[in-house]
């Protein structure tokens, strides 16, 4: 058995497993008539679209300003109310978690290339 | 024998401190925690400075569970399990009664473990000693042979779930022939890809994805602000669970590779299956949070079994352990035993106390946990992102981990939609490794011949249990099915 012995064995086991299941489905597909949430899946893929902008711009802003912009944006996004304590917050969170794995456990983030932090 | 230094105390109370702020916080395995503070023993004496790597190990793993039960993110592997049913817990109002119930089961399976630690360390070692590459191959299958229970109702959709695992388990560098696989020319991949990241994308990330469209928290349902002890009642409920992790945690924790991932798991399958109210698993069952957190916490004792008496590390933790003992020229083994008694015996009071420090420190800092979990709905989603995110690059100081999670955040927001279940997919990530690399080895041992798998004693008992549990499992479905369309 080689190195692609296993990964083979395993493809064989989920097409097996995938064409029964599909076997088994398609009779009731017609059936079900079950309606897509499409207005939920289009906000789950705004958030991952949030997560993904923060993963891109981290190595240009830095960790903490980072989080503190994901964390406005995704609350504002899930919904709260757009006050004083929206910002705050986010600094907030930001800061705390800075001085956990910054501070505390001396995690090496990367600098912001454009802001230096 | 002189009892051990006063400093024991102080150290073993700061260790488990340390390790459940480590182990909360995803990204931040037991065996990290424990090593940002090996620097920090170098200048102790050797008992403070085992006791405290130890309790840090103690503290760890119960502090993964937090996380798990209140916002469906295991800080550590072993924690996965907790999140069924104690996120089902949290999510009904119940977060104290289940962070109650996994104190009190991990306080239990603590000390469990370490009697037998204390009492059976010989034995138990000769038990490890009996491990060949085809026993451990036969170990994963055993603990695959779960996958049926952890199906939620459909064998095909776990199946395909524990096939995209195992598969996920087979990027990287092939264990025999080192020839990369399933990498994309990416660096990153070479070494594979970490069960955590799977776990945290496919659990913590894809909640987030569907309860950003679910509506706020209803303010008027009874949540639990407080923690909630368990009551007699329900000691005496989830007492069987208990033992059944305690049992496995045992067997697990003696087994060097297997670890507190797969005693979990394994727990909560069997614990469902000899339980009087199997239905209740999977929708926030006590006996459901009790007996992965009492055999996750046995394991934290058993697996220095292996270390103490061989000198094998049988996971991280225990490699970060065996640091400390040879920073302080103390060389793990049966030597041990002889040279260094009050070592030992020093190590034994350390783990007896962190287990005790775990109660009281629970006790002080759960209940400002629950009231951090209560915040409104929008804030929470924010500050639990923030977290991955910066937990996650913690691991391997990696934006590409990151990137990792959020891809399998999307995977697992997707097998939701089509009612495939995780369980199966993390066990199969859990388990693939151990799986093919000794399936593989065995062969080569054997120049190719399959027999190597039923002439080892240990492999073949092994087996034979998979394929009883694994049949068990079936007939049990099958026999509930008319019950249900009835």
């Amino acid at each position: 058995v080689g190195a692609g012995g296993v990964p083979m064995a395993i493809a064989l086991l989920v097409a097996a497993s995938g064409a029964a299941l599909l076997l088994r489905s398609v009779p009731r597909l017609h059936a079900a008539g079950e309606t897509v949430a499409w207005g939920d899946h289009l906000r789950a893929a705004g958030l991952a679209g949030l997560l993904a902008l923060a993963i891109v711009l981290m190595p240009w802003l830095g960790y903490a300003p980072t989080i503190a912009l994901l964390a406005l944006s995704v609350a504002a996004y899930a919904g709260a109310r757009r006050d004083l304590l929206l910002p705050l917050v986010a600094l907030g969170l930001a800061a705390v978690l800075w001085l956990a794995f910054v501070g505390a456990l001396g995690v090496p983030f990367p600098r912001g290339t454009l802001t230096g932090i | 024998m002189d009892l051990p230094p006063l400093a024991t105390l102080p150290a073993a109370f700061a260790g488990t401190l340390w390790g459940i702020f480590g182990g909360a916080l995803p990204g931040i395995s037991p065996s990290i925690a424990m090593a940002l503070l090996l620097p920090l023993t170098y200048g102790m004496d050797p008992i403070p400075a085992i006791v405290l790597l130890a309790s840090v190990y103690v503290g760890a793993e119960y502090g993964g569970s937090i996380p798990a039960i209140l916002i469906r993110t295991p800080g550590t592997n072993a924690s996965a399990a907790t999140t069924i049913d104690g996120f089902a817990m949290a999510k009904a109002g119940r977060a104290g009664e289940a962070l109650g119930i996994s104190l009190v089961a991990g306080l239990g399976g603590g000390l469990v473990g370490l009697v037998f630690l204390v009492l059976a360390t010989e034995p138990l070692a000769e038990l490890a000693l009996r491990f060949t590459p085809p026993a451990y191959f036969a170990l994963a299958v055993l603990g695959l042979s779960v996958i049926a229970g952890l199906s939620s109702g459909s064998l095909l959709k776990g199946l395909i779930g524990a096939g995209i695992g195992l598969a996920i388990a087979t990027v990287g560098t092939d264990p025999v022939s080192g020839v990369p696989r399933f990498t994309g020319g990416s660096a990153e991949l070479l070494a594979g890809i970490r069960p955590i990241l799977v776990m945290v994308g496919l659990f913590a990330v894809a909640e987030m994805f569907s309860q950003i469209s679910e509506p706020p928290w209803d303010r008027a349902d009874a949540r639990d602000t407080r923690l909630k002890l368990p009551s007699f009642a329900v000691l005496r409920q989830t007492f069987r669970a208990q033992a059944i992790g305690w049992g496995i945690g045992t067997f697990e924790g003696v087994t060097p590779g297997a670890g507190g991932t797969v005693a979990a798991f394994m727990a909560y399958n069997e614990a469902r299956r000899w339980s009087r109210t199997p239905e209740a698993f999977g929708h926030g069952s006590a006996e459901g949070v009790a007996a992965p957190e009492a055999a996750n916490n046995v394991v934290t004792a058993t697996a220095l079994v292996p270390l103490l008496s061989l000198g094998i590390p049988g996971s991280n933790s225990a490699a970060v352990l065996l640091g400390g003992f040879l920073v302080h020229g103390l060389t793990p083994g049966p030597m041990l035993f002889a040279k260094a008694p009050d070592v030992v015996l020093g190590l034994y009071w350390g783990l007896l106390v962190a287990n005790i420090a775990m109660l009281l420190l629970g006790l002080v800092i759960l209940t400002p946990c629950i009231w951090l979990v209560n915040r409104p709905k929008p804030y929470l989603i924010a500050g639990i992102l923030c977290l991955i995110v910066s937990g996650v690059f913690a691991i391997e100081q990696s934006l590409f981990d990151v990137g990792l999670v959020l891809g399998f955040g999307v995977l697992g927001y997707l097998l939701r939609l089509a009612g495939v279940p995780m369980l199966p997919m993390v066990l199969g990530v859990v388990l693939g490794f151990m799986l093919e690399s000794n399936f593989r080895r065995s062969l080569v041992l054997s120049g190719g011949d399959w027999m190597i798998f039923v002439e080892d004693t240990v492999s073949l008992i092994l087996l034979l249990l998979a394929a009883a549990l694994t049949v068990w499992s079936a007939w049990r479905e099958f026999a509930a099915r008319p019950k249900e369309s009835a």
